[in-house]
């Protein structure tokens, strides 16, 4: 019995010894917080919180400026006008008040306005007769605006009257809609009555 | 801010142009709203001489706007989606249609 005792302490002293201190194999996992090496270990793992990304804010400092757009009342307000109020259209383009361009797109080409004046004058009233400039109208418009759906291309054919402009059709669908005469009242078609 | 807008434009803003009514200047178009009664905003007024500034007729007529008047129908929806007036209203080419600018066409 004695002899048993003897062995088990022996035993047991040997594997104590052998395993060497408990504090060197458990030193991984609990570190002695006095030990100033460990007290000045920062923590590894993942952080709670994803710091702020510095990135979005410099991002949206960084957006350029929207493009400065012309300030087209402002300058609508300066144009020049008739003794009617109404804006002289052909004026500020001639004097390049203004650059209006001919499309939306930034691409736009613009052709050149078509010099053609037609001479339209009333049976027996040449008192009466009217200049129509296309190169005017060409300045704003393409062809197929008026032709053929407003007017033939064929001079003549189609008859216009001033009872019809003044009820808003032939040359009325425009003018005094959309368009002053310029650079006002009757001579401003009827040039041989300025004349 | 933009969703809300959007669904009030469409639930009320369906405008038709409604021909050359008299306005301040010759070429404004007074819009007709096709919507309920009562409405508190104006409708929209289309100022043809301010565009004359920046384009000639030739950029909108007739591809984007039929001459004839009566013939666009303009919504606030099409215009929050590119379309019809929005094609430029869009904040980049021209000012957007948001609740800030609500009143620089919905005007008496």
């Amino acid at each position: 019995m004695f002899a048993a005792l003897v062995l088990a302490s022996l035993a047991g002293a040997l594997l104590l010894a052998a395993c060497g201190p408990p504090p060197s194999l458990l030193e991984p996992l609990f570190p002695d917080a006095s030990d100033p090496a460990n007290a000045t270990k920062a923590y590894a793992g993942s952080p709670r919180r994803t710091p702020p990304r510095k990135e979005i804010e410099e991002t949206v400092a960084a957006a350029p400026p929207p493009p400065a757009r012309p300030d087209t009342p402002a300058i609508y307000a300066t144009l020049p006008r008739n003794d009617d109020g109404q804006v002289m259209w052909m004026q500020a383009l001639d004097e390049k008040l203004i650059a209006p361009k001919p499309g939306l797109a930034d691409d736009a080409k613009d052709d050149d306005p078509i010099d053609m004046d037609v001479e339209l004058v009333p049976k027996g009233q040449p008192e009466y007769k009217v200049v129509f400039s296309h190169k005017v109208h060409t300045s704003w418009l393409v062809c197929d605006a008026c032709h053929a759906g407003l007017f033939e291309m064929e001079k003549g054919k189609t008859v216009i009257t001033m009872d019809k402009i003044n009820a808003g059709a032939s040359c009325g669908t425009c003018h005094g809609k959309v368009a002053a005469p310029e650079p006002m009242a009757c001579p401003a078609c009827h040039k041989a009555m300025g004349a | 801010m933009m969703r809300a807008a959007r669904s009030v434009a469409v639930m009320l803003l369906l405008a038709i142009a409604a021909g050359h009514a008299a306005g301040d200047e010759l070429g404004d178009v007074k819009f007709k709203r096709d919507g309920p009664a009562g409405m508190e905003i104006p409708p929209a007024v289309f100022p043809h001489g301010v565009h004359r500034v920046a384009y000639k007729c030739a950029a909108c007529h007739d591809g984007l706007f039929p001459m004839k008047a009566g013939s666009s129908k303009v919504t606030m929806d099409a215009i929050q989606e590119g379309k019809s007036c929005g094609t430029c209203h869009n904040g980049t080419l021209a000012f957007s249609s948001t609740f800030a600018t609500c009143s620089r066409c919905h005007r008496e």
